[in-house]
């Protein structure tokens, strides 16, 4: 998201900021706020629906859901194939980060590579962002083990030889290939409501801190991108437009300038890719291109990938104080869990800006404006 | 200790050992919720029930691991021993038994990774004369 501040105009309240955050976006274990707890019935709307559930419930402007992948809807969720153990996970979670590498971070726009693109993003130089990293919670990986397991059964059915079990699979038009992909939408749609609503909330929280009224805290969506979920999509191959089942997993959709899945404001420069790097570095905005389109079913990276497993991780920021030492960089933290912050602390990561350098070499996507983290919350 | 924490990059796996299958089963509960909390500070002060069926012993593990992921995120109770049985039943094999630990609580039980699934990925179990081990792997 991008607000209408700027940096200089936060700084005095980065940690008020933070706070709020930490306060009204619920982090770390299952959890969720008590104030949105769902029934069954509701839960099957919000499976069904996606973003436009908390939109309709008040959270969040209708204009968002024009700026969020698939419209923050995936059609043909099947919430009758989601377990009642995929419910009663996801019942509670509505509007929760989650633990591991999710966070909320507030930045500020560092560089701007492209102008004309920066502009169309409406981002600017030393502008406040927000971006939130979080997915399908316990409901969706409810609903990847209760899927893995009819899968590995199938997969021997099938014939399909399996290097992995964890890699278990069926045909698509197989009766168990669809079952998935229907409640996999379902779980993708819990996603984009969850962070709908966590919108919602981080708009509530620098309306709280900074006491701010509604169009002066400004925060409007610039884009929101899925990293790990198979969608239909439609591609011309061999000079035929074929509709083709493409997964992305660690990996971003990036369509070119032009495409009619690009929002109409951002049809001259591509849609926005946003790719997370760490909370002690930076994270960019890029936009797809045509070349992505041709060569990689308009896909490209999502983050920075570790460099250190959680282990090593831990073992290295032993005896170190690394909120101190954030802060000292200019980064608030507020985490549910020191080991967490552990786990992730920067050195943990590649150095994102080499990631990005790779895959704009390639030609797959467009760098717009480097976003530098300065209030973080994490599970 | 009869498990052990492996190196992985983006989560965390575990090796287990048990002179039986049941305390295979065991080993992998107290290394689960040692990767959720510190494990010595869960109290026995409540008791479930358990009662899982699952093709292969491989499988059975995994169901059993799941088991306790789904019961600390939906009624909050964090779990470290055990009173189980395993026998075969109708081609595959059946878990039932209890299992012992007490509700979370935030100001006691720090919680030090949660834990998104018990995966398949890696997953071995063997016997051998002296006993089970298996490996398994957990995504974080």
């Amino acid at each position: 998201m991008r607000s209408g501040l700027s940096r200089a105009e936060i700084q005095p309240r980065v940690r008020d900021l933070v706070t709020r955050l930490y306060q009204n976006i619920p982090t770390g274990i299952g959890k969720g706020r008590t104030d949105l707890r769902l029934n069954r019935q509701e839960l099957t709307q919000v499976l069904t629906q996606g973003a436009a559930w908390a939109v309709e419930k008040g959270m969040g402007y209708e204009e968002d859901v024009g700026f969020l992948e698939e419209n923050g809807c995936i059609e043909g969720a099947r919430p009758d194939l989601v377990s009642d153990r995929a419910y009663q996970r996801g019942r509670n979670q509505l509007g929760s980060l989650g633990s591991g590498n999710h966070f909320a971070e507030i930045q500020y726009v560092a560089e701007i590579y492209d102008e004309a693109a920066a502009a169309a993003l409406g981002l600017f130089q030393d502008q406040v962002t927000l971006t939130i990293h979080s997915g399908s919670r316990g409901l969706g990986h409810q609903v990847c083990s209760d899927h893995l397991r009819v899968m590995v059964e199938a997969a021997a059915r099938y014939g399909i030889e399996l290097p992995d079990r964890q890699l278990c699979c069926a045909p698509l038009q197989s009766p168990e290939g669809r079952d998935y992909l229907g409640a996999m939408s379902a779980a993708a749609n819990f996603a984009f409501a969850n962070r709908q609503v966590m919108t919602h909330w981080a708009r509530e929280s620098f309306m709280q801190a900074l006491s701010l009224g509604p169009s002066q805290a400004g925060l409007t969506v610039v884009y929101d991108v899925c990293h790990n979920i198979a969608k239909f999509e439609t591609f011309e191959i061999e000079g035929r437009r074929r509709r083709l089942c493409v997964h992305r997993k660690g990996a971003t959709r990036a369509y070119p300038p032009g495409h009619p899945q690009t929002p109409e404001a951002y049809r001259e420069v591509g849609q926005p890719v946003l790719i997370p790097g760490d909370m002690g570095r930076y994270s960019y905005v890029l936009v797809g291109t045509e070349r992505a389109y041709r060569e990689t079913f308009g896909s490209t990276c999502h983050g920075a990938g570790r460099r250190l497993s959680r282990r090593q991780a831990k073992k290295q920021a032993r005896g170190r104080k690394l909120l101190d030492e954030l802060e000292r960089e200019g980064v608030v933290v507020m985490a549910a869990g020191m080991a967490t912050v552990a786990e992730e602390m920067p050195e943990a990561y590649k150095d994102v800006s080499a990631v990005v350098d790779v895959v704009e070499g390639a030609g797959i996507s467009r760098q717009v404006a480097q976003l530098k983290p300065i209030g973080v919350i994490k599970g | 200790m009869a498990y052990r924490f492996i190196e992985h990059t983006a989560d965390m796996g575990v090796e287990i050992e048990g002179t039986s299958f049941e305390s295979l089963l065991s080993e992998g509960l107290l290394a689960l919720t040692d990767t959720l909390t510190e494990v010595e500070r869960v109290n026995l002060e409540l008791e479930l029930p358990i009662d899982l069926i699952a093709p292969s012993r491989e499988d059975l593990l995994v169901e059993w691991l799941s088991e306790i992921v789904y019961l600390f995120e939906t009624k909050s109770v964090l779990l470290r021993q055990t009173d189980l049985e395993v026998e075969a039943e109708g081609g595959g094999w059946r878990l039932r038994g209890t299992v012992r630990g007490e509700r979370y609580d935030p100001d006691r039980h720090e919680i030090k990774t949660l834990i998104k699934a018990v995966t398949y990925h890696q997953l071995r179990v063997k016997s051998s004369t002296t006993g089970w081990s298996a490996r398994v792997i957990f995504d974080l």
